[in-house]
């Protein structure tokens, strides 16, 4: 089903909004000078935020995983309410409060946003392609950006929601299991 | 939505400068709301959380026969989930096990107002006497049985001293159907 990117980016507004404060947050920890931050807009490019070149292979590292990391997370937590009403099949609650519900929007607009863009996987390339990284995280590096590529192809397939939806009922299991 | 990154000049020319951004007065406002649905949201799921455990050691208790502690543990559930199903069934599984005729009521209570897919439907179908399979109709379009109130009703006034009946909303359906083939 085709549904037109602004209305979707309108409907996940707080996911890009989130992506990109965490963004800046990563840019500012690594130590890198932000230029300018556009947190959303409604056509494309939905937000971005514009920074120095930088310096090595861990800097970039942590701006570009940084953001996917806190999106995952939140999406985990915001999602959980409403997942674990489900878990019970207590669907009157599930009604009743619009606090799961509110929490799960927030939860599932944030996960869908969790990938990096094109430009942030481009300056990602470049620093992996830089001779004298550091033998394992250039590993890893390689490893994550193939798997975020891949995603960003996907989510022609609806990847990103899939992946949203995929945290949404799995982590509440891991959190279950690690407490039970 | 732009927020102004100018550098701010720094009131000690030899201090070094910060590599902070700064961030719109909105965006703290917005990061804030998000971090209050963080707060909510741990805080809405963490009962949820607890009765999952519980609903866990109900389920051990009942795969080892201790349908007493797995009885006691669902109660348990339902005091603070009274609408939840999977705790209602477990409840009444636990109880049907049992094989009492008080304990057949409770169930039946239990069961009151409650719509059973297939799958619950086929592991309850394993404990539950059969006269008490004939009182759950199947709703109309739909791959769920349920029981009407008048069933229930009659049922613990059959075999037990329990009369209040209670009937959950989602009732409504079956037991208008249910009426209607009472009055033909």
């Amino acid at each position: 089903m085709f549904i037109p990117g602004f209305l979707i980016n309108a409907a996940t507004f707080p996911g890009v909004i989130v992506h990109e404060i965490a963004h800046q947050l990563f840019c500012d920890l690594a130590k890198v000078p932000v230029k300018k931050v556009v947190y959303y807009q409604v056509f494309a490019p939905y937000g971005y935020v514009e920074h120095d070149e930088t310096p090595d292979l861990k800097s970039s590292f942590l701006i570009t995983v940084g953001p996917f990391i806190v999106a995952t997370v939140l999406c985990a937590v915001l999602t959980f309410p409403l997942t674990g009403m489900l878990s019970l099949k207590d669907y009157g609650a599930m009604v009743s409060s619009w606090v799961p519900l509110t929490c799960f929007w927030l939860g599932i607009s944030i996960g869908m946003h969790a990938f990096p863009g094109k430009e942030e996987l481009d300056r990602f390339r470049k620093q992996i392609d830089t001779k004298g990284s550091f033998v394992p995280l250039y590993l890893l590096s390689s490893a994550v950006r193939m798997f975020f590529v891949l995603a960003r192809f996907g989510s022609f397939f609806w990847f990103d929601a899939i992946y949203a939806g995929l945290v949404a009922l799995i982590a509440p299991l891991i959190l279950c299991w690690s407490f039970l | 939505m732009e927020p102004n990154l100018s550098p701010n000049p720094a009131s000690n020319p030899f201090a070094e400068p910060s590599t902070f951004s700064s961030y719109p007065l909105w965006i703290k406002g917005f990061g804030a709301l998000i971090v209050a649905a963080v707060i909510a949201s741990l805080i809405t799921s963490f009962p949820y959380l607890v009765a999952k455990r519980q609903l866990t050691i109900a389920g051990r208790a009942a795969y080892k026969e201790d349908y007493k502690t797995a009885e006691t543990v669902f109660s348990e559930i339902l005091k603070n989930h009274p609408q939840s199903m999977e705790a209602r069934l477990g409840y009444a599984k636990a109880l049907f096990a049992q094989h009492t005729s008080d304990a057949d009521a409770k169930a039946l209570k239990a069961l009151e107002g409650c719509r059973i897919d297939e799958i619950d439907w086929a592991d309850l179908e394993k404990v539950m006497p059969e006269e008490y399979q004939e009182r759950f109709k199947p709703v109309k379009n739909q791959s769920t049985k349920s029981m009407s109130k008048s069933d229930s009703t009659s049922s613990s006034n059959a075999t037990s001293t329990s009369s209040t009946t209670s009937t959950s909303p989602s009732t409504s359906t079956s037991q208008e159907s249910s009426e209607k083939e009472q009055n033909q």
